[in-house]
């Protein structure tokens, strides 16, 4: 798997989080990058309290973390960065590269129209969104690193 | 600490999680302690909780209770409850699922093992009590503690270090499963110090076999190899 994960969650730092991806990858660079987190201090330091010992995390708005790029300080080992929406994804667009590995993990908390999986549920906006991204990127929709993903990928590209 | 009305609650959160579905997770079970939580402790339900049938909320049922008290605090002191419950239910989530699921269901389960030598259902009911002594204690403590500290109920956390607790059981748990392995080695298949020798390399192989695995198929692969071995008296 790439060492970048961008992982778009509505619940950003939760329990597939944690046992799924943190523990089980060991990663120890965590970053949400939502401009309402990164507003709310209070908010940010309840997820940071959820994190095993040692983890280093970091709050961003989206255009921080595109001016500062601090994904680009950890090559080696696996940096985790937290997104709310596809919407989040996009405004952060300037920072994607093949180097990335997309997921898509749960968006729930909305209406929808489209049922990927029994975490991820999309408006129509949204999943043509992912679809004009699958032209570039392969994008991955599962909870977890294990369980098997629905892939949204060109195939033309591939 | 104030008294608070907690019991019905406190059974009916035991059932919560009955209406489980995809689309909104524990949300229905959730409105409906929520609800029954503030009638019975005399307060109107928050202006800004959304009401609808598809509220969607989902965290580790262990600690609901917390998500409870505060938000019961919050609406008696501001009136509403702001997106605290988005907030602590995933935060909660997170802790609770690390704790309980990953780390107590095994330290419960290698602690009440050695009643298996006095009876088998022992162990069941042992590991029941040990496992649920945990369970209520924390959704008893979760209504007071989450009215008490309300909003700030994470300090609370922060102070005893839980999201140390469970690399701490994990630490018990694998230490309890070495002792059980050797006893069972000694008493079930020694036969002299080079039987011993043979076993302990044959786990080393097993451990590096389940760590190029990675995976919870980790121990059953371990206990596997050893067990089929030891069958052919290697």
């Amino acid at each position: 798997m790439k060492r970048l994960i961008y992982r778009v969650d509505d619940r950003f730092i939760h329990g597939q989080v944690l046992e799924g991806w943190v523990n089980y990858l060991h990663i120890k660079d965590i970053i949400i990058v939502n401009d309402i987190v990164a507003h709310d201090s209070i908010r940010a330091s309840i997820y940071q309290s959820t994190l095993p010992a040692g983890s280093k995390f970091s709050v961003y708005t989206t255009h921080e973390f595109c001016e500062k790029k601090p994904y680009l300080k950890n090559k080696k080992k696996f940096t985790l960065i937290l997104l709310g929406s596809i919407d989040d994804l996009l405004k952060i667009e300037e920072t994607f590269s093949s180097n990335i590995y997309f997921n898509i993990g749960c968006i729930a908390d909305s209406s929808y129209d489209v049922c990927i999986n029994d975490s991820v549920f999309l408006s129509l906006k949204d999943f043509n969104k992912l679809q004009s991204l699958s032209e570039n990127y392969d994008i991955y929709f599962h909870k977890v690193p294990w369980e098997k993903p629905v892939i949204f990928s060109n195939t033309q590209r591939a | 600490m104030r008294k608070l009305v907690i019991f019905p609650t406190l059974l009916k959160s035991m059932f919560y999680q009955g209406n489980w579905n995809i689309t909104n997770m524990q949300g229905t079970g959730f409105r409906w302690l929520l609800k029954d939580f503030f009638k019975n402790n005399k307060t109107e339900l928050p202006s800004d909780f959304d009401s609808s049938p598809l509220y969607y909320f989902n965290t580790n049922p262990y600690l609901v209770t917390f998500i409870l008290g505060l938000l019961l605090k919050e609406t008696q002191e501001k009136g509403t409850i702001g997106d605290y419950d988005k907030i602590y239910s995933s935060a909660l989530a997170a802790l609770g699922d690390t704790f309980f699921w990953h780390s107590l269901r095994p330290f419960a389960f290698f602690v009440s093992i050695w009643a298996i030598v006095v009876n088998p259902v022992l162990l069941v009911i042992l590991y029941l009590v040990v496992f649920n002594v945990f369970n209520i204690v924390f959704r008893v403590l979760g209504f007071y503690y989450g009215y008490t500290f309300g909003a700030n109920v994470m300090f609370l956390f922060n102070k005893i270090g839980f999201n140390k607790w469970s690399t701490f059981f994990d630490a018990m748990t694998t230490f309890m499963a070495g002792v059980v392995i050797t006893n069972i080695i000694k008493y079930q298949y020694y036969a002299g110090s080079e039987h011993v020798i043979k076993s302990v390399l044959l786990f080393i192989i097993g451990l590096i076999l389940s760590k190029w695995v990675r995976g919870p198929l980790e121990l059953i692969i371990v206990t596997t190899i050893l067990g089929v071995l030891l069958l052919f008296g290697v």
